[in-house]
C-alpha cells in the first residue's frame, strides 16, 4: 500500500479505526507501520489531527444548543435569587422551616419513586383531554402529575388546577401519578364521587351515568367521597394495593388486594410517545414500570423519540430505546437501570 | 434583531451588561473553545464543557471590570486557556502556578498565536456547513459515532461503495477549505 500524502492515510479505514481507537489491532497495527516508517510520520500526523479535531468539532456542535440553554437558565436564577435577597425576613423564616422539614424528611424516608415535577416541563397545559376510541392518551400536568387516559376515557380539568387544590373530571378509565403537593390536594370528580389524592398513584375506572367507581391505589393514600344532597361523605380510606368497588346498591364497598403486576400490566398494555423527548420516555417509563432510571450521558437527552409499545417487557423497551441512542443499560438491582 | 454585529460590538454591549449578546458570544465561540480545550487537555469532554460553561458565568459577572477595546477572540482565547490549566491543576490537586493573576494581562506572542490559530479552525468550521446533509450525517455517524462504514451502511441501508464515497467527499471538501500547507494545528 502507497502511502503519498496524509489524504491516504484519511481514505484508510484501518488508519480512521486507530485513530478514533475502536479496535487494540489497529492501534498496534498503525504504531507498528509508524515505527518502520519515520518519513510517513508527518503525513500520520497531519491526517490523524484532522480526524480528532473534527470529532472534537462535531461534539461541541452537539452539545452546543443544550449548554446555550443552561447558561440562559443560569442567567435567569441570577435574576430571581437577587430579588430573593431583598425579602431577609422571609429568607431567614424559609430556612427554618426548610430545616425542620429535612428533619422530619429524614425521619419519615420516601418509599416512593423520587417526585416527577420534571414531566411539569412537558406538559401541554390544556384543560380538555380525551383518548380517541382506539388508543390511550397520555397526559403531562403541569403540577408535574401524569395521567394515562384509556381508550374513550375523558378529562377535564378545572380552570383554578393549582391554585388551593387540583380538580378535574373524568369519564372513563385512567390512571394517575400525583405529583406531591400536600397544600393542593390533587381531586378527581366522576359522577357523585370525589376520589382526593396527595402524592399518590391509582387507577380509576369510572362509570358515571350508572353511578360506579372503582378505585385501585398503587401507592400513597387515596380517600373516597360521595355526594348525597349538598354534603361530602366519605366512602373510603385506600392503603397501598387496595382497590375498592363502588356502585349504587351496595352501601359496602368491596375492597380486593392487587399486585404491581397487575398495574404494571394494565399500564403497559399500551405504551405511546409522540415526538418525546428522551428525558420525558424515562420519566413515563419509571412511572409504568416503577423503576428507576439514571442516564449517564446527558447528550442523548434532546433525541425524540416515536413509538408504541404493547405489553412489552421493560428489558425489550429498554433494548429498543438503547439501540436507536447508540447507548447500553444495565440493571443494577431490580428496579435501577442506568444507561451508558 | 441584529443580524452580523462584529465582535467588537458583541463585546461592547456585552460589556455594558446586554444578556442577549452574551449569549451570542458564547454561541460564536462554544464549538471553538470546546475543542481547544479539549486538545489542550488530551480529552476530558465533560470536564472542559464544565469549565467552559464557568468560564463565561465568570467573565459575565466580571464585565463591567473588562476592558473594552480588545481583541476579542484572542482575548477570551488566551484567559480561558489560562482559567482551564489553573482548574485543572487544581482539579488534579497539582500546585497551581502562582502566575494566574489579573484577567487584564496577555501576552503579546499568546494573542498572536491565538490569532493564526483560530483562522484554522474557523475554516473548518465553515467547511462542515458546506457538505451535503447526506455527507455531513455520514462523517457524522463515521466520527462522532465511531461507527464503521459496514454499520454505516446497514443503517443507511445502502451499499459500502456509496457510503465510501459520501465519506470521502466530505472529507475532501473538508480538506480543499483548509490551508494544506499551514496545518498548525498543534498549539
Amino acid at each position: 500500500m502507497e502511502f503519498k500524502s496524509s489524504d491516504d492515510f484519511l481514505k484508510n479505514q484501518s488508519f480512521v479505526n486507530s485513530c478514533l481507537e475502536i479496535n487494540q489491532e489497529d492501534v498496534d497495527f498503525w504504531k507498528e507501520y509508524a515505527s518502520k516508517n519515520p518519513d510517513k510520520l508527518p503525513y500520520m500526523g497531519e491526517a490523524a489531527e484532522l480526524i480528532k479535531d473534527l470529532q472534537l468539532l462535531l461534539i461541541a456542535e452537539k452539545l452546543k444548543p443544550g449548554a446555550v440553554s443552561t447558561l440562559r437558565e443560569h442567567l435567569k436564577a441570577r435574576e430571581r435569587k437577587h430579588t430573593i435577597y431583598l425579602w431577609k425576613y422571609v429568607a431567614v423564616a424559609a430556612a427554618v422551616l426548610f430545616i425542620l422539614a429535612s428533619l422530619v424528611f429524614l425521619f419519615y424516608p420516601s418509599k416512593n419513586l423520587p417526585g416527577k415535577p420534571e414531566l411539569a416541563k412537558f406538559s401541554t397545559h390544556k384543560y380538555f383531554y380525551e383518548a380517541g376510541t382506539n388508543e390511550r392518551k397520555t397526559v403531562n400536568l403541569w403540577d408535574g402529575s401524569f395521567v394515562i387516559l384509556d381508550k374513550g376515557a375523558r378529562l377535564t380539568i378545572d380552570p383554578a388546577f393549582g391554585q388551593s387544590d387540583r380538580k378535574m373530571q373524568l369519564s372513563g378509565i385512567a390512571y394517575f401519578k400525583v405529583a406531591k403537593d400536600k397544600i393542593r390536594p390533587f381531586k378527581v370528580y366522576t359522577g357523585k364521587y370525589v376520589t382526593t389524592a396527595v402524592g399518590t398513584a391509582f387507577k380509576l375506572q369510572a362509570n358515571n351515568t350508572l353511578h360506579k367507581l372503582k378505585v385501585e391505589l398503587e401507592e400513597g393514600k387515596v380517600t373516597v367521597e360521595k355526594k348525597r344532597g349538598n354534603l361530602w361523605h366519605l366512602v373510603a380510606t385506600l392503603n397501598p394495593k387496595e382497590s375498592v368497588t363502588l356502585g349504587e346498591e351496595s352501601h359496602l364497598p368491596i375492597s380486593q388486594k392487587l399486585s404491581d403486576r397487575e398495574f404494571s400490566k394494565w399500564k403497559t398494555q399500551e405504551v405511546i410517545f409522540e415526538n418525546a423527548p428522551m428525558k420525558e420516555v424515562l420519566l413515563q417509563l419509571e412511572i409504568y414500570y416503577n423503576v428507576n432510571i439514571s442516564l449517564q450521558d446527558t447528550t442523548v437527552a434532546p433525541r425524540t423519540f416515536n413509538g408504541t409499545f404493547r405489553h412489552d417487557s421493560l428489558q425489550s423497551v429498554m433494548e429498543m430505546i438503547c439501540f436507536s441512542v447508540n447507548k447500553q443499560f444495565k440493571f443494577i438491582d431490580s428496579n435501577h437501570i442506568i444507561i451508558y | 434583531m441584529n443580524v452580523n454585529r462584529t465582535d467588537a460590538e458583541l463585546w461592547i454591549s456585552f460589556c455594558a451588561g446586554d444578556e442577549e449578546s452574551f449569549i451570542k458570544l458564547y454561541e460564536q465561540y462554544y464549538s471553538m473553545f470546546f475543542v481547544w480545550g479539549c486538545k489542550w487537555l488530551g480529552g476530558e469532554h465533560d470536564f472542559v464543557k464544565d469549565q467552559l460553561h464557568d468560564f463565561f458565568i465568570y467573565i459575565w459577572e466580571r464585565r463591567a471590570k473588562l476592558s473594552v477595546d480588545i481583541n476579542v477572540k484572542a482575548y477570551l482565547l488566551t484567559s480561558f486557556r489560562r482559567q482551564l490549566f489553573y482548574q485543572w491543576k487544581k482539579h488534579k490537586k497539582i500546585e497551581p502556578s502562582s502566575e494566574f493573576t489579573d484577567f487584564s494581562e496577555t501576552d503579546e506572542s499568546e494573542l498572536l498565536q491565538a490569532e493564526l490559530v483560530t483562522e484554522q479552525f474557523s475554516k473548518l468550521e465553515k467547511a462542515l456547513t458546506l457538505l451535503s446533509p447526506a455527507q455531513r450525517e455520514v462523517v457524522e455517524l463515521r466520527f462522532l459515532q465511531n461507527k464503521s462504514l459496514q454499520e454505516i451502511a446497514d443503517l443507511k441501508n445502502t451499499t459500502i461503495r456509496t457510503t465510501y464515497n459520501l465519506l470521502h467527499r466530505g472529507i475532501s471538501k473538508l480538506r480543499s477549505e483548509i490551508n494544506e500547507k499551514k496545518f498548525l494545528w498543534l498549539w
